[in-house]
């Protein structure tokens, strides 16, 4: 895997994507491709790119989904070739579950080839959704994934989004 | 419903189930030795019962500072305060016990390598024995991962049959190469190449 890459989208996916990063975050430019995926040279889609090292010299790429960026779009460009897809959800939006189901449904080719981890931003305890609501959903859609309560400018929970998504994958990978 | 204690006859304690809040004026070093005192029985007073709404007013009428916390952060930490790398008693060692899902790692007290040992153990039931021999992690981390986990009701003893039945499945991380070796390897306890 020469350049293994995390999606991230949802709420705040760009902002994720600037407080991970060890590198200013630029713009990646990809041409769309078409429902059949085959490449519209004349539609492109412009995703929020950053990159984190790991030992041995090794690096992430990261690339966070802009919200006017219509998700469909992205999904068809990343089917493969990742790591995992890191979803934020805001539990004060209006329903914070469908957007979650809609965004795993989205991307269920990425998924079904790595994994998934889930972030939950804005989350109190007087929500009329908490984190068992949330693992309630992905097991229905027989999905097993880390899910914490984070805030997308604090590095620290973000990262440890990341290494639990690392560690997902991995021991899915692992266990026979 | 909420439940109201007093520690010391001077520190209150009430945990408010309904709401999943707890509100305490324990400072930590109170917190440390209600943990690590075993003759602790004495220390705590009356308990009294409430209604959940009340609550608020009952604490408003004390006039005490207390913090709240998340029911679950609460409990979690003195867990892993009282554990110390054991398991509460009566625990079999080498029974399947399944983790329902993985902790909220970023608001919980850390335990060293309870992430590692939570990404394999969520995918089946196994018993502590076999974490322990599988991932090579000291055995006193599964432990008080166990002990936190079970304190707030995420950890047990399987209740399905056939989790006893079950041989845990292999962990291999030997396959894999690049980053994925890389983490396979931390993984599952094999030493990385410089």
């Amino acid at each position: 895997m020469k350049s293994p890459r995390i999606v991230l989208t949802g709420t705040d996916a760009v902002e994720a994507v600037a407080t991970l990063s060890e590198i200013e975050p630029d713009n990646a430019h990809c041409h769309a491709l078409d429902e059949t995926g085959v490449v519209d040279p004349t539609t492109t889609v412009v995703l929020k790119h950053g990159m984190m090292r790991v030992e041995r010299g090794g690096r992430i790429h990261l690339y966070g989904k802009p919200e006017k960026v219509h998700t469909d779009a992205v999904a068809r460009l990343l089917r493969s070739g990742g790591i995992g897809l890191i979803t934020l959800l805001n539990n004060k939006s209006q329903y914070p579950l469908r957007d979650m189901n809609f965004q795993l449904h989205t991307f269920q080719d990425f998924i079904a080839g790595s994994s998934v981890a889930v972030g939950i931003t804005h989350l109190d305890l007087d929500d009329p959704y908490s984190i068992d609501d949330y693992q309630t959903e992905l097991v229905q859609r027989e999905l097993q994934a880390p899910v914490f309560d984070v805030n997308s400018k604090d590095y620290e929970d973000l990262v440890t989004l990341v290494e639990a998504l690392l560690l997902s994958a991995a021991a899915q990978r692992a266990v026979k | 419903m909420a439940i109201s204690m007093q520690c010391w006859s001077k520190y209150s304690v009430v945990a408010d189930t309904s709401a999943g809040t707890l509100f305490s004026d324990l400072p930590d070093s109170k917190l440390r030795q209600l943990a690590e005192d075993s003759s602790a029985r004495h220390i705590a007073g009356e308990v009294t019962t409430m209604e959940s709404g009340s609550c608020a007013d009952s604490l408003t009428a004390g006039k005490k500072r207390l913090r709240s916390y998340a029911f679950e952060t609460f409990v979690w930490d003195l867990a892993v305060r009282t554990s110390r790398g054991r398991v509460p008693e009566g625990t079999l060692l080498d029974v399947p016990v399944y983790l329902r899902r993985w902790p909220n790692f970023t608001r919980l007290t850390p335990i060293p390598e309870a992430m590692r040992v939570s990404a394999v153990w969520v995918q089946q039931p196994r018993s502590l024995v076999n974490l322990y021999e599988t991932l090579k992690v000291p055995i006193e981390h599964v432990f008080t991962l166990y002990s936190a986990a079970h304190a707030i009701g995420l950890a047990g003893v399987g209740q399905r049959e056939v989790d006893g039945l079950l041989e845990p499945a292999a962990i291999d991380g030997s396959e894999n190469e690049g980053l994925f070796g890389s983490i396979l390897r931390k993984l599952t306890g094999r030493a990385i190449e410089a």
